[in-house]
Parts: structure tokens; sequence; C-alpha cells
């Protein structure tokens, strides 16, 4: 793997990078940070990277790596906050079911990084594997008890 | 892979919006990897105050600079301020994601889907979705149900789709079928219907050309950040759909009048 490479992961897909690394530290500009600093770790521990799994699985690990350190740093509480936006609260039409969204930060945290994996980063298994240092079945096995656990409230919610 | 649920997708995506405005800073990577120093909270807030610094000078700016041509003299649809779009929309986007050749991927975030507008196309009501995307397209669109979609990018000013149909005799009664737009009559075929974008705040109208000389500019929806484009659709009339009469060009003009892109060989033959 190339530099070359490396920077053009980063341009092609910084904002799901960020996007991830914001589920992990909660704060936008923790994980505009932890996206810098996991990609200059990518860069300096690059020439050890040992092609054997999904080198951009590998990339994802090492921003998730940073974004949790950042986290660890703040001291940053994962208690649940339904996000408001003021530059957008005031536009947002009719959102989501509150309480779909309370299941989905209630989340065990390999669950929903597997679920932000899976909808954001266009991982297929191996490379989320690489990503949270798991095998690919309990990828599987991971995604499937999420959507389970979701599902069956929303099942709730339809019979409601 | 387990399937893609958008209401899940609609939940991820309202706890983590995606964050469009943010740019990549390369560079940065690179000077912190060659220092080999951390950076920690003390060095983001170092930083925090010259981020804001400009990104309140560009916004000064784009009032001063920007304005006249994209907010001012348009209506501006707030992206985020439309409604989301439903799930098989959704699932529309992602399928374009999942079906794109490797690396070709549009990268549309499907969970972001909104709705923006219906218009009649081929005689039936049809709506406009759009997402933005996050690889080399700055949005992808869908006209649904079942229509017609793709992805636009400002280093392409204008995009245009349309469906063909076989031209008919001006003097007999004009025909009313309903061909899918990958059916295949490009060889003689003329336009029942043309959609499209214009991607760049540069582009100020658009026109669509018929063998004639005659035109008709449709009537464009502008959307605001994070799509800054433009949309259109036309439902060309059925008289206007034979070898003699029929849709020629699409073509985008800034607003000195400067023709700054321009489709043709709508009609085959």
């Amino acid at each position: 793997m190339t530099v070359e490479e490396l920077a053009a992961l980063y341009n092609e897909k910084y904002h799901r990078f960020v996007r991830l690394a914001e589920a992990i530290t909660r704060d936008p500009e923790e994980a505009r940070d932890a996206v810098q600093e996991g990609f200059s770790s990518a860069l300096r521990e690059l020439s050890r990277y040992k092609a054997q799994g999904s080198f951009e699985g590998w990339v994802w690990r090492c921003v998730m790596n940073a974004a949790r350190m950042s986290r660890r740093r703040k001291s940053v509480r994962l208690a649940f906050s339904l996000r408001q936006d003021p530059a957008e609260g005031s536009f947002e039409a009719a959102g989501p079911d509150p309480k779909l969204l309370e299941q989905v930060a209630h989340l065990p945290e390999r669950q929903r990084l597997v679920l932000f994996l899976r909808y954001f980063a266009d991982l297929p298994y191996d490379g989320i594997a690489e990503a949270l240092e798991i095998s690919p079945g309990t990828v599987a096995a991971t995604l499937h008890s999420a959507h389970r656990t979701l599902r069956h409230h929303l099942e709730e919610a339809d019979d409601d | 892979m387990t399937s893609f649920d958008p209401r899940i997708a609609d939940a991820l995506g309202h706890e983590v919006p995606l964050r469009v405005e943010l740019e990549p800073a390369w560079d940065d990577v690179l000077a912190r990897a060659g220092s080999g120093t951390r950076s920690g909270p003390s060095t983001l807030a170092r930083r925090r105050w010259p981020v804001i610094a400009i990104a309140a000078a560009a916004a000064l700016a784009a009032i001063f600079v920007a304005t006249p041509a994209w907010a001012l003299v348009r209506d501006v649809l707030p992206f985020w301020g439309q409604p989301s779009a439903p799930s098989s929309a959704k699932v529309d986007f992602s399928q374009m994601n999942l079906g794109a050749p490797a690396g070709m991927s549009p990268q549309a975030v499907s969970g972001d889907a909104r709705e923006i507008e219906q218009a009649t196309i081929g005689g039936e009501t049809k709506t406009l979705w759009v997402a933005p995307a996050t690889g080399r397209f700055g949005f992808c669109w869908v006209w649904g149900p079942n229509l017609v979609g793709g992805c636009g990018s400002s280093t392409h000013p204008l995009g245009a789709a349309w469906m063909t149909v076989p031209a008919h005799d001006p003097s007999q009664p004009a025909q009313t079928t309903n061909i899918p737009a990958n059916s295949g009559y490009p060889e003689n075929g003329v336009p029942a219907w043309v959609v499209g974008s214009a991607n760049s705040p540069a582009v100020s109208d658009v026109v669509i050309q018929f063998s004639d000389g005659s035109s008709v500019h449709p009537h464009i929806i502008w959307v605001s950040a994070p799509i800054n484009a433009g949309f259109f659709a036309y439902d060309v009339p059925s008289d206007r759909q034979s070898s003699q009469d029929h849709v020629t060009a699409v073509e985008a003009y800034d607003q000195n009048r400067k023709l700054v892109s321009k489709q043709t060989g709508l009609a085959g033959g």
C-alpha cells in the first residue's frame, strides 16, 4: 500500500470517516480531529502494514482507535441525548421515531459500530471484521443481533 | 448481507448527521505524521479559532459575492427542511451504491435522502428524491417510482436524462405508450420527456431546444446545500414528438446568457 492510496481513500471517504468518528466521540470537532489523527497514525504505520486483511478495514480501525482515544481523553460519557442541531432544527420535519433513536443509542457499542460501518462505510464483512478486529462470522452475528433488536421495536411500533 | 433497512438508516443518520461542510485536509495529516506528535485537545482548541475565522470570512464573502447569483435571484429550497424520502427511494439510492462497479460507487447517502417535488412525466405523477453523495459526485437523484436516476457534480454544469419513443406521424393521433427509459428506441426515436439537473451555481437558465428552432425554459427547483443544484423535468407534448418537430438539445446558460453546457443527440436517426 502506498501513501497515494491512503490519500485517495482519505479524500474519497473523508465525510464517512468523520461520521463514524462522531458516532464514537459524540462531538464533531473531536471527530474531525480523530480522523486526522487516525490517518496520520496509519501513515506512520504504513510501512508496517501487512497485507493480510482488508487495507481499508485496517484504516477504519486506525480512525476508530483515534476516536476512542479522544473519547477517553475527554471522558465523554456515552449517555444518550437527543441531537438537536440549532442550525438545522428549525427546518427539520418529523424525524425518525424517537424510541428507535433511543434504541440505537443504547445498543452495545460493537453493535452500533457494525451498523454504522454497514450503512455508511460501504465495507464488506471482511472489511468490517478488520476494522473491529473480530471475525467475519462475528460481524454477521452482531449485525443480525442489532437488526433483530431494532426491528423488534419497529414491529412493536407498527402494531401500536 | 443483512438487508438494508431504511428506517434504521434514518435513525443512524439522524443520530450522527453527515457533515458535508467539513473539508478534508490531507496536508494536516501529513504534517501530523511528520511531526510524530499527538495533537491533544489543546492543539484542537488552538485550531478552532482560525477555522471559525475562516468560516466567518467565507460566509461574508458569500454574502457579497455569491448571493446575487445563488440566493437572492432564486428561490432556494432548504434541503434539510424537506420531508424524508420514503423507504423505497432510500433503497434505490442504496442500490445505486451497491450496483456500481468497484471503485465507481457514487456513495449516495441514502439515509439522508429528501423528497423535493412532484411533476407529471410521461403522463404520470412522479416524485423527485435527492440524496447527498460523498464520492466524486455531490448528489444523486431519483425520479420515481421506477423512472430514472443519476448523480451530478459541479464539474459538469448540466446533467440530463430522457426517454425516446418512436417518432409519430403528425397526421395521426399521438401514441400513448409508456416505454421504460432503458428499453432502447435510440435509433429513430424522439424524446418524450427530459429530466435533469443544473449542477453549478453558474447556471442561471436551462433551455430545451426543438428542431424547428423554438425553445422552452423548464422551471428549475433550486435546492440548498449540501446539494447546491437545480432540478427540472419537462414532459414533451405529444404533438411535438414527430420527426418534423421534436426536442434536439438541452442547454445551460449563465446569468449573462452565455452558454455553459449543452447536451445534444437526444433524438436519434
